[in-house]
C-alpha cells in the first residue's frame, strides 16, 4: 500500500503534461474603452456629465463643463473668478454642491465656488436639475465625486502639464493603486495664473489690459477604499485640501483694485458600507469641512477673515423587502460653527424616509420621499416628494415628479455685522415637472433626447438689500416656470462591430478606435419672475429675477477619427437683467470654441495632447455687469499616464 | 420614428412665449427752461448703474438715463453727489469709480473727468476752487475748477473725511470716523492752519446752519454702536449749546432745513424696514425736544433715503430706494405731509437739484 503511494508521488512530480493550465504562451486581451457610464439618469432630473465630455475640460475650471455640457446658467465675475450656480432660476444658495455625497456648499453664506474647482480633479460629475433622494436641494446642485476603479489598475500614474495664453499655467498628477481589496487614488493639482488679456473699456474708451488678476491654487486629494469584515464591508476615506489665493481684478468702472481673497478649505469624509445583498444595508458618514476665508482690499484698509468648522453626520439604511421595493430610513446631523468674525452655530438634525417601488404596474414605478428638519434657530415644514417614471422598453420613459422643499438661511444671512437678520425664516418651494427620456442605439448610430417642463414657486426668498447697510430679507414669492430640451446624437464612420482574430496571439497594444461624428444639443427657456414682494409698490412685480437669461443655448459637434478628436462648441446666452425690475441688463452673448485632441497610446503610456481655442469670435461679453470675460485665447496640454 | 420627431418638435414648439427684449427707458432730456427737478441716482454698489433723472414737474412726467443717453456711456458706479457751479456745469462725485465728471448744464454733455480718491461731498469755495472729501481717506482734496487738477491736499487725523460747511473764513470739516469726537477747521487765508473743536458726539457726518447762526452737527454710526447725536453749536465760540441724543435703535441720516431756515427736518432710517423709527421727521430750530413720531412714516418694508424742499412751492420730495436692486421711487408731499405725485426715477435717488 504504501509502494502504491510512492509510485504515484513520483509519476506525478515527473509528468509534467498533467499539470493542469499547462499553456504558457501570452494572451493579450485586447484593451476596452469605456466608452459610456452607466447612469441612473432619470429624465432631465439627474444628468450625467460623460468621460470624454469632463476629459476635454480636464484643464479648465467646472464651471466651463457645466455651462457647455448643461442646462445650468453659471453666473460668472471673470476668469476663474468667484462662479455660482443657477438653475431654473434658483439662486446661488438654493443648489447644492456634493461631494461623495456631503455639501460642501460654504456654511458662512450657502453658496458654492465652482470657479475654484478643477474638472480633473474629478472621476465623476452628475447634475440634478430637481430635489432628488441623492440631492436634497430646493434647487438642485452638482455632486461630484472620485470613484473607487472598477477593475485592478496597479500603480497607475498620470501627470501633466498645461499652458494657456492668459498667461496662466498649471500642472497635475494622480496615482492610482487598485487590486481586489483595497484602492487608493491620489490627484494633485496646482495652477499659477495671470489671467492677463486685453479688452476695450467703454467708460474709458480705451483698450486696457487686465492686471491685478493674479492667481495661485493647490488642490490635493486622497481617496481610499478598503474592504472590511471578510471583505464583505467597504471603508472608505476621502481627503481634500484646497488653497487658493485670488487677485480681483478692477472692474470696468474701477479705476485699480487691491482686493485680494484667501480661501482654505480642507475636507474629510470617512464611510462605512455594509454589504447591498444584506436585508438591510448601512450606510454610515462622518465628515468634517474646515472653512477659513481672508479678504482684503489694501486700497481702502479693509481687512476680514471668516473661519467656519462644520461637521455633516448621516447613517443611511437600505431595507429591500422584494424584488421590487426599497424603503431608505436616514438620519443626519449638520452642525456649521463660526468661530471668526463672530462665534455662532447652525445646528441642523434632519430625518429622511425615502420608498421606490418598481413595477408597481407594468412598466411603472414611483418613488415617495419625506424630510423633515429640526434646527437650533427656526422651524423648518416637512419637505415631501413624489415621483412616477413610465418605461417603455428601457427606450423612452416619461416621468412627473411634485414636491416641497426648504432652504435654511445660512450663517451670514442671520448673523452678518452689520446687517445680519436673525428672524428669518428659511425659504419655502413648491415644484412639479413633467419630462420624458428617449433613447436609441443602433449600430452604427445613437441618440438620446430628453425633455422637461418645469414649475417651482418659492416663498419666502431671501434677498439683500441696501448700499451702506445690506440686511437680507423674505421678501419675495418667486414664480420659475420653464422648458429644457436635449438632444445628443453620435453617428460611426464604420461598422462598431466587425473583427476577426486569426490567432490567439494578437499583437499588443493593437487597439480599436473609434471613428465618428457626436454633437449635441442644449435649450433652456427659464421665466423666474417675482409674483409677490413686501416691498410697496415693488415694481419687480412680473420681472425677471437678476442674472437668469430667459434663453440660453449650447451645441458642440466633433469628429473622432483614430486618434484625433476635435470638437467645435457654442453657447449662446439671452439677455441678462441686473435689476429687479429690468431696468438695467447685460446684451446676449455668442462665444464659439474649438478643442482638438490627440491621443496616442505607445507602449505602455498613453499620450493625450489637447490644444483650445476659446472666444474664436473674440467676442467682448461679461458675465456680470463690469467684469469683462476674456477674449479669443488659447490652451495646450499634455497628459501622460501609464495604461 | 416620426412620432418621436412630432414629440421634440412639440416640445421645442413649446417655448418663446416671451420676447427677450428689455424695455429700457426713453430718456427726454430737458430743455434749459423748462421747470422741474434734477435727481441724482447713486445707484447700486458695484453695478455701474449710477444716473441722472428729471422729474417734468409741469407734467408731472420723468425723464430716467439721461446720461446714458446724452454721453453713451455710463456714469460710474455710486454718485455720491452733485453740485452745480457757475450755473452751467455739473460736478459729479462718483465715489467707487474714484472720478468727478464734469457735465455741461443742463444739456449734460460730458466735458472733463477728474481722478479724485472715493470722492464723498464737495464745497466750493470760490469761483476756482472746490474742496472734495473721501471715503478712505484723510484727506481733503482741494480741486481746481478751470485747470480741473487737484491743486492741495488738506490732511487730517483719520480716514472718511465727508461732510464740510464754509463758516466765514473758515472751512468746518466732519471726519465721520468713530475716533473723532471733534469738527476740523481750516483757516481758508491760510490752509495750513488747521485746528478744531470738540463736539458731544462721536464720528461726525453732517452739518447746517439755522436762522439763528447756530450750526446743527450731526454724529454717530449706529452699526459701530456709536449712538447717534445732534449737536447744535454756536459758529462763533463754538460752543455746544444743545444736545439731542438718539438710542441705539435710532439711526438719523441726513439733516436739511426749509428755505427760512428755521425747521430742521431729520431723515431717520430703519434698515429692516420696521415702522419704528422710520420716516422724516421734523421740528423747530428752537424745540428742546426731538418729536417722538415721524411728520411722514416709511411704509413698512421700506426706508427713505433723503429729501428735499423745493424752493418754488415749498413742496417735500422724498426719495425710496427699495433697496437698491431697482428703480427708487421719488413722494412728492406738500408741507402738510399730503401726498401729492409719485415719481419713478433711476436706482438710489440720493440728491435734489432745483434749477
Amino acid at each position: 500500500m504504501k509502494i502504491k503511494y510512492l509510485l504515484l508521488f513520483i509519476i506525478t512530480c515527473t509528468v509534467k503534461s498533467i499539470w493542469a493550465q499547462h499553456d504558457t504562451s501570452v494572451h493579450i486581451l485586447k484593451e476596452i474603452k469605456i466608452a459610456d457610464k452607466k447612469t441612473n439618469e432619470i429624465g432631465l432630473i439627474t444628468k450625467t456629465i460623460q468621460p470624454e465630455q469632463l476629459e476635454a475640460f480636464r484643464w479648465k475650471g467646472m464651471q466651463e463643463v457645466l455651462m457647455q455640457y448643461s442646462h445650468l446658467f453659471i453666473k460668472n465675475y471673470g476668469n476663474n473668478q468667484l462662479s455660482t450656480i443657477s438653475i431654473r432660476g434658483s439662486s446661488a444658495a438654493q443648489t447644492k454642491l456634493m461631494w461623495h455625497g456631503m455639501t460642501i456648499n460654504q456654511s458662512i453664506n450657502g453658496m458654492a465656488d465652482i470657479g475654484m474647482l478643477s474638472t480633473g480633479m474629478f472621476d465623476q460629475i452628475d447634475v440634478f436639475y430637481q430635489t432628488d433622494e441623492h440631492m436634497p436641494a430646493m434647487g438642485g446642485g452638482v455632486s461630484i465625486q472620485n470613484n473607487r476603479p472598477a477593475y485592478n489598475t496597479y500603480h497607475k500614474v498620470k501627470a501633466g502639464i498645461m499652458y494657456e495664453s492668459l498667461r496662466n499655467v498649471g500642472a497635475f498628477t494622480s496615482y492610482q493603486y487598485a487590486d481586489g481589496m483595497m484602492a487608493n487614488t491620489t490627484k494633485l493639482y496646482i495652477s499659477k495664473q495671470q489671467n492677463k488679456f486685453t479688452y476695450y473699456n467703454p467708460l474709458r474708451d480705451t483698450m486696457l489690459t487686465q492686471t491685478h488678476a493674479n492667481q495661485f491654487v493647490v488642490a490635493a486629494s486622497n481617496d481610499f477604499y478598503v474592504n472590511i469584515f471578510n471583505e464583505s464591508t467597504e471603508l472608505s476615506v476621502h481627503s481634500w485640501l484646497q488653497y487658493q489665493m485670488r487677485e480681483l481684478p478692477p472692474a470696468l468702472f474701477e479705476w485699480r483694485s487691491d482686493k485680494q481673497e484667501k480661501m482654505l478649505q480642507l475636507r474629510n469624509l470617512i464611510s462605512l458600507k455594509s454589504p447591498s445583498n444584506q436585508l438591510i444595508q448601512t450606510i454610515t458618514d462622518l465628515g468634517t469641512i474646515y472653512d477659513v476665508y481672508q479678504y482684503k482690499d489694501s486700497l481702502i484698509g479693509l481687512q476680514s477673515q471668516s473661519q467656519v468648522l462644520t461637521l455633516p453626520i448621516q447613517q443611511k439604511f437600505i431595507f429591500k423587502p422584494g424584488h421590487h421595493h426599497t424603503c431608505i430610513f436616514n438620519w443626519n446631523y449638520r452642525g456649521a460653527f463660526m468661530q471668526s468674525p463672530q462665534t455662532h452655530a447652525l445646528q441642523i438634525f434632519g430625518f429622511y424616509a425615502h420608498y421606490n417601488i418598481q413595477q408597481l404596474l407594468p412598466k411603472f414605478n414611483m418613488q415617495l420621499t419625506v424630510q423633515k428638519e429640526v434646527t437650533n434657530v427656526f422651524q423648518v415644514p416637512w419637505a415631501i416628494t413624489l415621483r412616477s417614471q413610465f418605461v417603455h422598453k428601457q427606450k423612452m420613459s416619461i416621468y412627473t415628479q411634485v414636491g416641497t422643499n426648504n432652504r435654511m438661511p445660512s450663517l451670514q444671512d442671520l448673523y452678518f455685522v452689520p446687517g445680519g437678520n436673525p428672524n428669518l425664516k428659511p425659504e419655502k418651494s413648491k415644484s412639479a415637472e413633467v419630462g420624458y427620456q428617449f433613447k436609441i442605439s443602433k449600430t452604427n448610430w445613437k441618440l438620446q433626447t430628453d425633455g422637461a417642463c418645469f414649475v417651482r414657486n418659492v416663498n419666502d426668498w431671501i434677498v439683500w438689500y441696501g448700499q451702506t447697510i445690506l440686511t437680507p430679507h423674505n421678501i419675495q414669492t418667486v414664480y420659475s416656470r420653464g422648458l429644457d430640451f436635449h438632444v445628443a446624437a453620435e453617428r460611426s464612420l464604420y461598422p462598431t462591430v466587425k473583427h476577426t482574430t486569426p490567432s490567439i496571439d494578437i499583437l499588443v497594444y493593437k487597439t480599436y478606435t473609434p471613428k465618428k461624428i457626436y454633437g449635441d444639443l442644449f435649450y433652456s427657456y427659464t421665466l423666474a419672475t417675482t409674483q409677490q414682494s413686501y416691498i410697496p409698490n415693488d415694481y419687480s412685480i412680473n420681472k425677471q429675477i437678476p442674472y437668469v437669461p430667459r434663453y440660453q443655448c449650447k451645441g458642440s459637434l466633433g469628429v473622432m477619427y483614430n486618434a484625433i478628436d476635435i470638437c467645435w462648441m457654442t453657447q449662446y446666452a439671452g439677455y441678462r437683467f441686473v435689476t429687479t425690475d429690468e431696468s438695467q441688463y447685460l446684451e446676449p452673448y455668442l462665444v464659439h470654441q474649438i478643442l482638438c485632441q490627440f491621443v496616442k497610446p505607445f507602449q505602455a503610456i498613453q499620450y493625450r495632447i489637447q490644444f483650445g481655442i476659446r472666444n474664436i469670435c473674440n467676442e467682448t461679453y461679461q458675465g456680470v455687469v463690469g467684469r469683462v470675460l476674456p477674449g479669443r485665447n488659447f490652451h495646450i496640454g499634455i497628459l501622460i499616464g501609464n495604461r | 420614428m416620426k412620432k418621436l420627431m412630432v414629440i421634440i418638435l412639440g416640445f421645442v414648439g413649446f417655448l418663446s412665449c416671451v420676447k427677450d427684449k428689455p424695455n429700457p427707458d426713453l430718456a427726454l432730456v430737458p430743455s434749459p427752461q423748462e421747470p422741474g427737478v434734477w435727481v441724482l441716482n447713486e445707484g447700486s454698489f458695484g453695478n455701474a448703474n449710477a444716473e441722472l433723472s428729471f422729474i417734468h414737474t409741469n407734467d408731472k412726467t420723468v425723464s430716467n438715463g439721461l446720461y446714458k443717453q446724452v454721453n453713451g456711456t455710463v456714469l460710474g458706479d455710486v454718485a455720491q453727489s452733485m453740485i452745480r457751479i457757475h450755473d452751467s456745469l455739473l460736478y459729479i462725485a462718483v465715489n467707487n469709480s474714484n472720478t468727478i465728471e464734469v457735465v455741461a448744464f443742463p444739456s449734460l454733455k460730458k466735458l472733463h473727468s477728474i481722478t479724485v480718491p472715493y470722492p464723498r461731498q464737495m464745497l466750493q469755495i470760490n469761483d476756482s476752487m472746490l474742496w472734495v472729501s473721501s471715503l478712505y481717506n484723510p484727506t481733503v482734496y482741494i480741486l481746481n475748477t478751470n485747470t480741473h487738477q487737484i491743486d492741495k491736499q488738506i490732511a487730517v487725523a483719520y480716514p472718511n473725511t465727508e461732510h464740510m460747511l464754509r463758516v466765514g473764513n473758515e472751512v468746518w470739516i466732519c471726519n465721520w470716523n468713530a475716533n473723532v469726537q471733534y469738527i476740523d477747521v481750516i483757516q481758508l487765508t491760510d490752509i495750513t492752519q488747521h485746528s478744531s473743536f470738540p463736539i458731544s458726539g462721536k464720528a461726525p457726518q453732517q452739518m447746517l446752519i439755522d436762522a439763528n447762526h447756530k450750526c446743527w452737527i450731526l454724529s454717530g454710526n449706529v452699526y459701530e454702536n456709536i449712538p447717534a447725536q445732534l449737536a447744535v453749536v454756536d459758529i462763533q465760540t463754538k460752543q455746544v449749546e444743545r444736545i439731542f441724543s438718539f438710542s441705539s435703535k435710532q439711526d438719523p441720516l441726513r439733516l436739511f432745513c426749509n428755505s427760512k431756515k428755521d425747521q430742521l427736518y431729520v431723515l431717520m432710517v430703519n434698515y429692516n424696514g420696521l415702522q419704528q423709527n422710520n420716516g422724516l421727521y421734523w421740528m423747530s430750530i428752537n424745540d428742546s425736544v426731538f418729536p417722538a413720531t415721524p411728520f411722514i412714516r416709511a411704509s413698512a418694508g421700506s426706508y427713505f433715503w433723503n429729501a428735499a424742499i423745493s424752493p418754488d412751492d415749498q413742496h417735500l420730495f422724498v426719495s425710496d430706494p427699495k433697496g437698491f436692486t431697482q428703480r427708487s421711487a421719488v413722494y412728492e408731499y406738500n408741507l402738510q405731509g399730503s401726498l401729492l405725485h409719485t415719481y419713478i426715477v433711476g436706482i438710489g435717488a440720493n440728491q435734489f437739484l432745483f434749477p
